[in-house]
């Protein structure tokens, strides 16, 4: 109830953020601005919906009380993992529901990416937009059990973007940018496996480091 | 002393190499209202956030109910059986009363309607308002309600009347000094408003730079601790007073005297004296407080 409560009017305008951004391409669809701009859309919409947690209590807007009411939630009888867990299930379900809502507005609005993209390379390409924000959306959770917005959204920004330069310098195989363009399933056809497993496990470690950070953590 | 709900024992917590709790021991029995004492930075906050598991300790033992609190599995078991109210006082803004009253009840499985009903009308809690429109006294209100409304066998409140006004204040502790009777409710509340811990308090702590200077019950406290006033014939002697004589001070033909103990070796002292009168008055907790914190 809290994390709904503290998420719905992001989700909200996540989905409008969706529906504006389809009718503004409506005209002029182009299919990797599409892509790109989904993707962006949707990393930037998870990483918000992962925003508040453990640390941060409370959802823009209502200055008075951030972050105080920790003391509140942590008093509760329930482990602070629970606590953590819950909040990052509801997250990740507004989340798909967000890529769904994406998807359908895509699919239904942009007749013309019928001809271009089956439907297999868009269920594909789906999964992969899925795999891939949950970094963002681990490294969000791993900053909010120790710092309050809007900080805990700016320090998981560098931190994506140092890991996802590094990738692209160092380790271009299983650079998870490049899976958006080249080694997307709309140009391969198949799952960028490596990228998929590169990201898979990046939100992992976030989330195995928010875990072990709340627990651990004094308040 | 009955069974004993909270055990501290040589608790210490550094902050950055410094002791803000050091050494603390500290006994609260059932059924008792205890009130921490102690300045500003005294270790107050600390020691209640230590409690409830909120901070690690980095030396000693804290039990809850017999149990180790940051033991395996302790603190929820532990946090079932206790009503916090932070000093803060803050609650999820965006939320209404109704709200987080249903948002806070499944946690608890012996929560009491009734409770619930009395403290919104006592505290005039509209529960369709958001909590962010609330007074500061309507949420001290509501955070007494949800520690309450699940009858907690003890109450944690750190600085409950902090800047509330004096009838919400009075509200509150009226409200407080009924638990322990009403529901078998053991409080331990921290505050260094010393009439209000006189008020309400049949047991005090108090806490100076981490470490406890003074505990127990606030009837032995007031025997324990008079003010003896001798008056003299004439100019008073010097004299070399028993120990527990404090604060002794001249004033004129008389001398008045803090007397932490032996109180009747004192009176026996100045009625041997010739000429003298001799009388006995009770302290106030303030007294007690100063002379033990007040000159450090």
């Amino acid at each position: 109830m809290k994390a709904w409560l503290e998420t719905r009017w992001r989700l909200l305008a996540g989905f409008a953020f969706a529906a504006f951004f389809v009718a503004v391409n409506h005209r002029n669809p182009s299919q990797k601005g599409m892509v790109i701009g989904l993707g962006t859309l949707l990393t930037i919409a998870t990483m918000m919906l992962a925003g508040t947690g453990v640390k941060s209590q409370s959802p823009a807007g209502f200055p008075e009380g951030l972050a105080g009411s920790t003391q509140f939630t942590i008093s509760l009888p329930v482990s602070r993992l629970m606590l953590l867990l819950v909040r990052a299930i509801v997250g990740l379900l507004e989340a798909i529901a967000l890529e769904a809502a994406m998807a359908f507005f895509t699919w239904f609005f942009f007749p013309s990416i019928w001809s271009a993209v089956s439907p297999g390379d868009f269920a594909r390409l789906l999964l992969v937009a899925l795999v891939f924000v949950t970094p963002a959306y681990g490294a969000v959770i791993f900053f909010t059990t120790f710092t309050d917005e809007p900080l805990s959204g700016v320090y998981a920004g560098w931190t994506l973007t140092l890991l996802l330069w590094l990738l692209h310098h160092v380790a271009p195989a299983v650079d998870i940018v490049r899976a958006w363009g080249q080694a997307s399933p709309l140009m391969t056809h198949t799952l960028p496996w490596s990228q998929i497993v590169t990201a898979a496990g990046l939100g992992a470690l976030f989330f195995w480091a928010a875990c072990r950070a709340v627990e651990r953590r004094e308040y | 002393m009955g069974d004993v709900l909270i055990e501290v024992r040589a608790l210490r917590k550094l902050f950055d190499g410094f002791a803000a709790v050091d050494g603390l021991d500290l006994r609260v029995g059932a059924g008792s209202v205890c009130g921490f004492l102690g300045r500003n930075g005294a270790g107050k906050s600390t020691t209640i956030r230590l409690l409830l598991g909120f901070l690690r300790n980095d030396g000693g033992e804290v039990r809850l109910f017999g149990q180790n609190v940051l033991g395996p599995g302790g603190g929820v078991e532990i946090r079932r059986r206790i009503g916090y109210v932070s000093e803060n006082k803050h609650l999820y803004p965006y939320m209404t009363v109704r709200q987080i009253i249903r948002f806070t009840r499944p946690f608890f499985t012996g929560w009491r309607d009734d409770l619930e009903r009395r403290y919104l009308e006592l505290f005039q809690l509209p529960p369709d308002r958001k909590i962010s429109a609330l007074s500061k006294g309507m949420r001290t209100g509501l955070m007494l309600l949800l520690a309450i409304a699940h009858n907690p066998e003890l109450l944690i409140l750190d600085e409950p009347t902090e800047g509330l006004d004096p009838v919400i204040t009075d509200l509150v502790l009226r409200e407080l000094v009924g638990l322990p009777a009403s529901e078998g409710t053991t409080i331990f509340f921290s505050s260094h408003q010393l009439s209000e811990v006189e008020q309400i308090a049949d047991h005090i702590a108090i806490i100076d730079r981490g470490h406890a200077v003074l505990a127990g019950a606030v009837d032995d406290m007031k025997l324990q601790y008079q003010r003896v006033r001798i008056v003299f014939p004439g100019d008073p002697p010097p004299i070399t007073w028993a120990d527990g004589a404090e604060r002794v001070r001249r004033e004129g033909r008389s001398v008045s005297i803090l007397a932490t103990r032996n109180v009747e070796v004192i009176v026996d002292q100045a009625r041997a004296l010739a000429g003298t009168s001799v009388e006995r008055h009770p302290v106030t907790l303030k007294e007690i407080f100063l002379e033990h914190v007040g000159t450090n």
